[in-house]
């Protein structure tokens, strides 16, 4: 007779499917595709939900503005409607590692990178060089400062500012999935597992392509995926035949396939990333009809998350004058 | 049942009246709260939807509205009887139980449903009479209880 706890979200759930209908769609982003220049591409944009953000930016080339402006503003929303702003904070641990990414390489290389920080994480972002340098602060996780040193010891190791971006991409996989799976969001710490297995496969991929060893591919791959790391490790050997037979009973199956023909067919590897972001997206869609459960937020943050890129995608094109068509294949399908 | 005093026989009539109203209105408390926080959630985004909502929202509070009638029932039923024996409390008492324990019960349940409703609602304001069919249909079992209870409650004589 207990009452599910999944009923605090109900007032946060029906706030979303009211802002769910004033997502992008696909009609709209079209529309924004078709428009003779970047400036009507912008004015298209402020007719919809980012009309604030829109009318505040100097022009067409301020779009990163209004992207980022949008996205924050998404952020602190959910954090005021959820019982729970854990759900949030998982989404801006990436902020996070990016931002100790750009301190970590800027103070390696005696360097001023600070324009390259996003402001949207947990912490800080001008705090980050003193949480590489392990001053403890307040209000900072413990965690990060375990990051960070292991990743300076990385550094330290080979002299290569990638390593960082390898050890930290590792860490924030691992942690936000540890954090998922801590505070009870099934739902979440499947998709991050799809999201690591879906970036391991583009990795063997890229790896096979370039004619990469094993040592190569190893130092690529994320933790926390459904395939195990043996397996991706064995595929590099084999023909590209043998890999997509190696996936045809998972469910990764018509990415892996599809994503391998395009790149076979020379299309490059943009086929494999879309048909994996679609994967995800798909994956998202399949529980937002949940009347009940943070499902339906994730959703929505992740949709928001894909509309913000797929923006950024059209007012690059338009403002580099790329053609309409190739920026419609770039675009990513929606989440609702 | 000396020990409960001469009374006990009245006690037990009033102990099944007040659970009638008490765990229906439990349960409509809790439906109706779960509905409210979808309405307001959808609301505080879109004030258009009031008309709506309302009655999708309104839906679970039936339960708590037949709890009472059988309190009442109970206490019209009992207005001059002079001795009510332990026979006919324990009587009352467990042709209480279908309203208040189907009222506690659909009354949740209907809340959800009707949360749920509200979603549909949002994204097709024109399917607006169905969605009010799915909450309707759990009322029948509210309904059931009800009936139940006041067909027993009846059936007990003084």
């Amino acid at each position: 007779m207990s009452i599910s706890h999944d009923s605090r979200y109900a007032y946060a759930v029906g706030r979303i499917r009211v802002l769910e209908t004033r997502l992008l769609d696909m009609s709209k982003l079209g529309r924004m595709v078709e428009a003779k220049s970047a400036d009507e591409a912008l004015r298209i944009l402020g007719e919809t939900e980012y009309a604030d953000l829109v009318s505040r930016a100097a022009g067409p080339q301020d779009y990163a503005a209004v992207t980022a402006g949008e996205i924050t503003r998404v952020y602190s929303l959910m954090k005021k409607l959820l019982p729970d702003e854990a759900l949030v904070d998982l989404f801006l641990i990436k902020y996070d590692i990016h931002n100790m990414k750009v301190a970590l390489k800027a103070q390696f290389q005696g360097q001023n990178f600070e324009h390259l920080f996003i402001d949207a994480g947990l912490v800080p972002a001008k705090l980050m060089p003193y949480v590489c340098q392990q001053e403890k602060l307040q209000g900072v996780p413990p965690e990060y400062y375990a990051f960070a040193s292991a990743a300076a010891l990385a550094y330290e190791e080979s002299k290569d500012p990638k390593v960082i971006d390898l050890v930290l991409d590792r860490m924030q996989y691992s942690h936000t999935a540890a954090m998922a799976e801590k505070h009870g969001y099934a739902f979440l710490a499947r998709f991050l597992a799809s999201q690591a297995d879906l970036a391991n496969i583009r990795s063997l991929v890229r790896t096979k392509r370039l004619g990469r060893g094993r040592d190569y591919l190893a130092g690529n791959l994320l933790p926390g995926g459904t395939v195990p790391q043996a397996v991706l490790l064995e595929a590099l050997t084999e023909e590209w035949t043998a890999i997509i037979a190696r996936f045809s009973s998972s469910p990764y199956q018509a990415v892996v396939e599809q994503g391998i023909n395009a790149l076979l067919e020379s299309r490059g590897l943009t086929m494999l990333e879309k048909l994996s972001d679609g994967f995800l997206a798909e994956l998202s869609r399949s529980v937002r009809f949940q009347a009940f459960g943070p499902e339906p937020v994730l959703n929505y943050i992740l949709a928001k998350e894909n509309e913000v890129r797929n923006i950024r995608i059209v007012m690059l094109g338009k403002l580099n004058g790329v053609p309409n068509e190739e920026i419609r294949e770039r675009l990513r399908e929606g989440y609702a | 049942m000396e020990w409960l005093g001469i009374n006990a026989g009245l006690g037990l009539a009033i102990l099944g009246a007040a659970l009638a109203v008490f765990l229906g209105g439990t349960g409509s408390s809790i439906g109706v709260g779960i509905a409210g926080q979808t309405s307001a959630g959808i609301m505080s985004e879109d004030p258009e939807k009031f008309g709506k909502l309302l009655l999708l929202q309104a839906l679970p509070g039936t339960q708590g509205v037949y709890g009472l009638l059988i309190g009442f029932w109970i206490l019209i039923r009992l207005t001059g009887v002079e001795v009510v024996t332990v026979d006919q409390g324990w009587q009352l008492l467990f042709a209480c139980l279908p309203a208040a324990i189907n009222g506690l019960m659909s009354g949740i349940w209907q809340g959800k449903v009707s949360a749920a409703a509200m979603n549909i609602i949002v994204k097709h304001p024109d399917a607006s009479g169905k969605a009010l069919i799915l909450p309707a249909m759990v009322e029948t079992y509210a309904i059931f209880g009800l009936l139940a209870s006041l067909l027993l409650t009846n059936r007990v004589v003084f």
